[in-house]
């Protein structure tokens, strides 16, 4: 096991092909009757001293990726590794992600870096260099206790202090939040937002941590407060080369604070990139979609706005293929379109009864899926040959509009025992691939990107 | 920095608790019937504490077996001196003695039995809680099999079963009964602190899961918790008084206790002879309701939106 | 434009265990028609108290509004909120005394019809704001057939054929356009308690006598029947509720003799600095059909006078006057002066004659009632309730629908049938907002309704509220601390801080130059995705400090603990929001003065 605090490595946290599926309980005797992919394969580098951003919008994973990080939770697959140095970590990335099952020696590696994998007692040694900051700091305080309790809190229980040090290094930490040493001894309630948030960070800076999580550290708090936090968080980094994961759904603040960026949704990192190249240059159409929504603090321009559709698909099934493209925008047809994204516009168009420009057709009996690829229309008699013409003909014609662009992924149109199949294209999910140098994007707009293994 | 000010430091975090407790006392004292249920309440403890400490004798009722018979109060009509202030029950028990005495062990023990309930209750109740799983589940199962039963009905079936009717085994049998409402109203309150943020807090620190029970998620249970307990005193206390007055003093004839007390003057009737019902009778109406009033009171206060 | 709401010295006060606390202190603000109006504060500057001030909504004991006239559609709702307005003077005899509780009763059953009718409330989070346990179209469709019942009646029974005899009579009585109220209500008497209708038109309608009488006769006959049954009690909140009416109208004269106050403000010289050409104003007389104003002869240029010397008006007085009127047209005196026909003169006054009595509000109120009157006799009869019930629900639901529609909700049908729990944020809020443009409300005051949400949802809701605003007509109060917000939505900007407006401005004229400290530190503490010319790492401008604790506001300026340009006069004298070229206010004592009202 290597003392974390003597040799200070390179890659002070990593993300390797992490996973959480939380179980949904139900029924009488909840049993588990479906799955949560909250998080589902993530990697992810966060170097020394540097500010790694997480971005997306709520119910995408980023704060079950950020627990797990810490260890909060327990992963469902894959490993958090802390503190490795830089060629040890080129080397297992090299043995290949399957080298967990069969090269003994990138194994060994891994356990001996992976804190997903320590005991929980041993974890808690490590538990003082990694310390969070929660978004609401009204119920991330214990209403019970005293200021001074609170921060003094993570110096007892790790035994690092004695509790007359501990309330001293607490009254140093409250001045350097820009609190008084006399706010030690109020309750929580006594102080306003902005207050809270800076005595939450003087907790998290009791135990000389290493990595701070913040997660939503400004997004309850009011505009004017949050530059101020913003300038503190900053502040402190730069006087104690703390590494920062921030989490948040808003890109201004990652632009002020971040050095890398990674853009999540529904478990998944689909572009990963330095901070200024994702302003200047976004390449994801999910990145374009969160920049252009971050409302500009100027009346006289009118910046050309990309509604994102409707909401983040339930994390329980995922879309198909690229998660995004159920609200893409700019979708192509082998983005991952299935039989269950035109299941009810099908019963709609092939249905003589329904639709006029199917006329020709008998009536339609029942549509079912098969699979990931294949929709099957049964009607009242066996399909022929002329009626197989007609869905074709009939597929045509929604694909060349624009809101066909469903119909575009439908590759063959072909009988089966009288029955109608349409079979789309497979669904891949996109990798996530460097298309430019330290740019990384999962998505078929860039040339390259192929679907992913797994 | 601030080395010199520890004196102040050690001193200054009670202080600031102390204000709290301060800050509750006056806003219960800002409704007149908590203050009045708060003042009666203190009453009853200063008697209690009397009798412990400065009246000999404190758990015998004092006799005078040539007496004929009740006396009245001296202010009751056709009333003589020789009663008392609050009269007399045969044979020859000053009642105004008889009671004060009975007040000091009506709420010891009901206080013991209360306190020991919810201690014990609110420490079940925070582990199964915040641990959930099949030890909650057994906690549950068991606080719904152990409402099902009627505490006097079962207090008299065990203590016949037992073959011991004395106050002490009638004590046993409540303790029993007495800690699962605690530990239901714990546990469905730590179900919802655990989910709050400290807690998450104090685990990255790196406490212990007991740790976090203790000084997180107990404390901020804890507030219906004493209403519970006031209310309860109440209740304990009829109870006790209840099973005294279908003669469970096998142990102790003489035992000062307003069941008992009621019971004896009841054999005298209350026709003839109110005062001797009235009188222990009044003292415990008035208890009951005080402490009644008083858990009202404290569950205005205790109630965070309260405090404005 | 006119001006829907307009808001004067609002002061609202909370009891709080330290002591009394304004939370709201002397707030200006006004909004016209199909305006977006933000406004924007930290949190605890009273911008959520001042919208809850103006729906009425506030937490009374603790809360209190101690102050303030907040007139909407011409009419002050504060009126009879308090115990001022316990004295009603009259035209002739001494003054009426009204009992409060009465009042009081009266403003509460006033303001249950302007929310809802006359404005709505978006509130901040959507998922408390709705019943976790119905369904979030019911919640809507609730709204609609409270606030819009008659519709939904009339077009059921348009559509209905009922055959029944009970039903025939019922909807003779309804159908019938021309049917007063009156006539109605004798048509339910006979459907309820099967007399012949000549009978009670005997009973009620003895003509001649003044409304009271004939109410008073229905309640005694009421009084004596109510062993019969239940539905005569209901009939006599019915009764009430006509009686309602009754108060509304002298609600509407109250209202015109309150004017009072204003009328010193606007005419008196030495109150409003604009009226410098008006000789001093001795008194004003408010009386039911007019506003008298008396003014002082002004002897010699010192301006000296002696009490009591009246100035026998001339017509240059009263054309002085009608143009000082016109003037103030625009700002907040036109909306309350608005009901003003004429201006004339008397022998000893001049005169602003009021428009005559029966105005649109008041038909509309009656209309109102007549609507819930039919709605609850639909309703309580059991025939027509079992035969009724259904298809009025099915009918409000269609409304909702369409509403769904109007607020951009997918699927609307499905979503009609969920839970609250089920809907992500963002169509939560949808929801609420269908339900807040259920009663087709002039004004919707949304407070902060997408602070809780992601920003890409906050785009969505800023999309459907900017889209909304081409399709309804109804004007928005826009509360959020978030400027950029105001940037993308509103027309004109109120800056709050502390319980005062600091400053009032055209949306593009704020953000192009901001004249208060405190609105140019907002603006630049403002977290861009644009650089702003910032250096990387260059820590971000702040407003240094907090807000000050209003149980013990500091002295002079609220802001000039944490201002750069503080000078002594901050300190001492509290600056007033005085007018800084068209259209702006501001209040600042870097703006001198003369400057100001030079400009103005």
């Amino acid at each position: 096991m290597p003392p974390p605090s003597k040799d200070r490595n390179e890659i002070l946290l990593a993300a390797r092909g992490l996973k959480k599926h939380f179980a949904v309980k139900g029924g009488l005797l909840q049993r588990a009757i479906a799955t949560v992919h909250a998080v589902d394969g993530v990697d992810l580098v966060i170097r020394r001293g540097e500010t790694v951003a997480l971005v997306g919008e709520s119910g995408c994973g980023k704060t079950t990726l950020g627990r797990l990080l810490l260890r909060l939770i327990e992963p469902t697959e894959g490993d958090v590794l802390f503190n490795v140095p830089e060629d040890v970590f080129e080397r297992m990335r090299a043995n290949g992600p399957a080298a967990t099952q069969d090269d003994g020696q990138t194994k060994e590696l891994i356990r001996q870096y992976s804190i997903t994998r320590r005991r929980r007692r041993s974890m808690k040694a490590l538990r003082r260099f990694m310390q969070p900051v929660f978004q609401d700091p009204f119920t991330s305080l214990d209403p019970r206790m005293l200021v001074k309790d609170i921060v003094a809190e993570p110096l007892l229980v790790s035994g690092l202090a004695t509790r007359p040090e501990a309330y001293e290094q607490g009254a140093r930490l409250l001045e350097e939040v820009g609190l008084r040493p006399e706010h030690l001894y109020r309750f929580p309630h006594e102080f306003s937002g902005g207050q809270r948030q800076r005595i939450a960070i003087a907790r998290a800076l009791a135990p000389e941590p290493e990595f701070l999580l913040l997660d939503e550290p400004t997004s309850a708090l009011d505009v004017s407060v949050q530059a101020q936090i913003l300038n503190l968080l900053k502040d402190i980094q730069r006087k104690q080369n703390l590494t920062y994961l921030l989490i948040t759904h808003n890109l201004s603040v990652v632009r002020h604070m971040a050095d890398r960026v990674a853009v999540m949704y529904l478990g998944r990192i689909l572009e990963r990139k330095r901070t200024a190249e994702l302003f200047s240059n976004p390449l994801h159409p999910y990145t374009k979609a969160l920049l252009s929504a971050v409302p500009v603090p100027d009346p006289k321009r009118r910046r050309e706005r990309i509604i994102l559709p409707g909401d983040v698909p339930s994390p329980i099934a995922p879309p198909a293929g690229c998660r995004f493209h159920t609200r893409c925008n700019a979708v192509l047809p082998h983005c991952g379109w299935s039989p269950r994204d035109i299941a009810a516009t099908a019963a709609h168009m092939f249905d003589p009864s329904r639709n006029p420009d199917a006329s020709e057709l008998p009536p339609l009996e029942e549509v079912t899926i098969r699979g990931d690829e294949v929709l099957l229309l049964r009607y009242r008699e066996p399909a022929t040959e002329s009626n197989r013409l007609g869905v074709e003909a009939l597929v045509k014609a929604r694909a060349e509009r624009p809101e066909g662009i469903a119909f575009r992924a439908i590759q063959y149109v072909r009988l089966d025992g009288g029955r109608i199949l349409l079979e789309f294209l497979p669904a891949k999910e996109p990798e996530l691939l460097e298309i430019v140098p330290h740019h990384f994007v999962a998505c078929y707009l860039y040339p390259g990107v192929t679907s992913a293994t797994n | 920095m601030h080395r010199g000010a520890k004196a102040w430091l050690d001193t200054s975090g009670w202080r600031r608790r102390l204000k709290e407790y301060a800050l509750i006392l006056r806003l219960l004292m800002k409704s007149p019937p908590a203050a009045v249920g708060l003042i009666i309440v203190l009453i009853y403890l200063g008697i209690v504490i009397y009798d412990q400490f400065w009246v000999p004798n404190n758990d015998v009722m004092i006799a005078n077996f040539s007496a004929t018979g009740p006396d009245p109060p001296f202010w009751w009509p056709g009333g003589k001196a020789a009663g008392g202030w609050m009269g007399t029950t045969f044979p020859g028990i000053d009642l105004a003695d008889a009671v004060l005495k009975a007040v000091r062990i009506d709420l010891i023990y009901s206080t013991f039995v209360v306190l020991t309930g919810a201690l014990v209750g609110s420490l079940i109740g925070v582990v199964a809680g915040f641990r959930g799983g099949l030890f909650d589940e057994a906690l549950m199962r068991g606080t719904d099999v152990t409402y099902s039963i009627p505490f006097l009905v079962f207090a008299i079936a065990v203590a016949f079963a037992l073959q011991k009717r004395d106050f002490l085994t009638i004590n046993m049998i409540l303790l029993i009964l007495w800690w699962p409402p605690y530990a239901r109203l714990v546990r469905a309150q730590s179900l919802s602190v655990k989910e709050l943020k400290f807690v998450e807090a104090a685990r990255a620190a790196g406490a212990s899961d007991a740790r976090i029970m203790l000084r997180h998620v107990l404390p901020n249970t804890l507030a219906p918790v004493f209403v519970q307990i006031s209310l309860d005193l109440g209740v304990v206390t009829q109870i006790f008084a209840a099973l005294e007055f279908i003669g469970f003093n096998a142990g102790n004839l003489f035992l000062p206790e307003l069941g008992n007390l009621i019971n004896i003057g009841w054999t005298w009737g209350f026709e003839s002879h109110p005062w001797t019902i009235l009188m222990p009778g009044i003292a415990l109406l008035i208890f009951t309701v005080s402490v009644n009033l008083l858990g009202d009171g404290l569950r205005d206060v205790l109630d965070p939106r309260a405090r404005r | 434009m006119e001006p829907i709401l307009v808001v004067r010295g609002l002061k609202t006060e909370f009891l709080t265990s330290r002591g009394l606390l304004r939370a709201v202190d002397d707030v200006d603000l006004q909004i016209r028609k199909g305006e977006v109006l933000g406004l924007v504060g930290e949190s605890g500057s009273g911008k959520t108290v001042t919208a809850l001030s103006i729906m009425y909504l506030l937490q009374q004991p603790p809360g209190r509004i101690a102050g303030g006239e907040i007139w909407f559609r011409g009419l002050n709702l504060l009126a009879g909120s308090d115990e001022d307005i316990r004295v009603v003077p009259r035209t002739v005899g001494p003054p009426k005394f009204l009992p409060a509780d009465d009042l009081l009763k009266q403003h509460r059953a006033r303001m249950n019809r302007v929310r809802g009718h006359g404005m709505s409330m978006i509130f901040q989070e959507p998922m408390s704001s709705l019943n976790p346990v119905l369904r979030v179209g019911y919640q809507v469709a609730e709204v609609l057939m409270f606030q819009r019942r008659q519709e939904i009646c009339d077009r059921l029974l348009s559509r209905r054929d009922l055959t029944d005899a009970d039903l025939g009579l019922f909807r003779q009585a309804v159908a019938s356009g021309e049917a007063s109220e009156r006539e109605r209500l004798v048509a339910e008497f006979c459907v309820r308690s099967g007399l012949r209708p000549e009978k009670i038109h005997a009973l009620i309608d003895a003509s001649g006598l003044p409304i009271d009488e004939r109410i008073a006769r229905v309640r005694r006959l009421a009084v004596r029947r109510r062993r019969g049954g239940g539905w005569w009690l209901r009939f006599l909140k019915r009764l009430d509720a006509m009686e309602e009416i009754h108060f509304t109208r002298e609600w509407e004269r109250l209202s015109r003799l309150s004017l009072g106050q204003p009328a010193v403000d606007l005419f008196d010289p030495k109150k409003n600095p604009r009226a410098k050409g008006l000789p001093p104003l001795a008194t004003v007389s408010p009386q039911p059909d007019a506003l008298r104003l008396y003014f002082h002869a002004a002897v010699g240029s010192g301006g000296d006078r002696r009490k009591g010397d009246l100035l026998v008006p001339s017509e240059d007085l009263r054309a002085r006057v009608e143009a000082h009127l016109r003037d103030s047209a625009s700002g907040v005196f036109g909306a309350i002066f608005g009901i003003v026909k004429s201006v004339g003169i008397t022998e000893d006054a001049i005169e602003l004659r009021y428009r005559e009595p029966a105005t649109d509000l008041f038909r509309t109120e009656t209309e109102l009632w007549s609507r819930r009157l039919l709605y609850r006799i639909a309703t309580s009869i059991p025939v027509l309730r079992s035969v009724l019930a259904r298809p009025i629900e099915e009918e409000a639901r269609r409304h909702v629908v369409e509403l769904f529609r109007l607020v951009r909700i997918p699927e609307p049908t499905k979503i009609y049938d969920e839970y609250p729990h089920e809907l992500s944020g963002g169509m939560q809020q949808r929801v609420m907002i269908a339900m807040a443009l259920a009663g087709e409300p002039a004004l919707m005051i949304a407070d902060e309704p997408t602070t809780a949400l992601d920003v890409t949802t906050q785009a969505q809701i800023l999309w459907l509220l900017k889209d909304l605003r081409t399709r309804i007509d109804s004007a928005i109060l826009y509360i959020t601390h978030d400027l950029a917000v105001i940037a993308e939505l509103s027309d004109r900007v109120a800056v709050m801080y502390a319980g005062k407006i600091v400053e009032a401005a055209p949306v593009a004229d704020l953000f192009a130059n901001p004249l208060h400290p405190y609105t140019q530190g907002l603006l630049q503490s403002i977290v861009s995705t644009e650089s702003q010319g910032l250096e990387p790492g260059a820590p971000l401008p702040t407003i240094p400090g907090v807000v000050p604790d209003l149980l013990a506001p500091p002295s002079g300026c609220r802001f000039h603990p944490r201002c750069k340009f503080a000078f002594d006069r901050c300190r001492v004298e509290e600056p007033k929001l005085l007018a800084h070229g068209p259209n702006r206010r501001v209040a600042c004592h870097l703006y001198p003065e003369e400057g100001a009202s030079a400009a103005a």
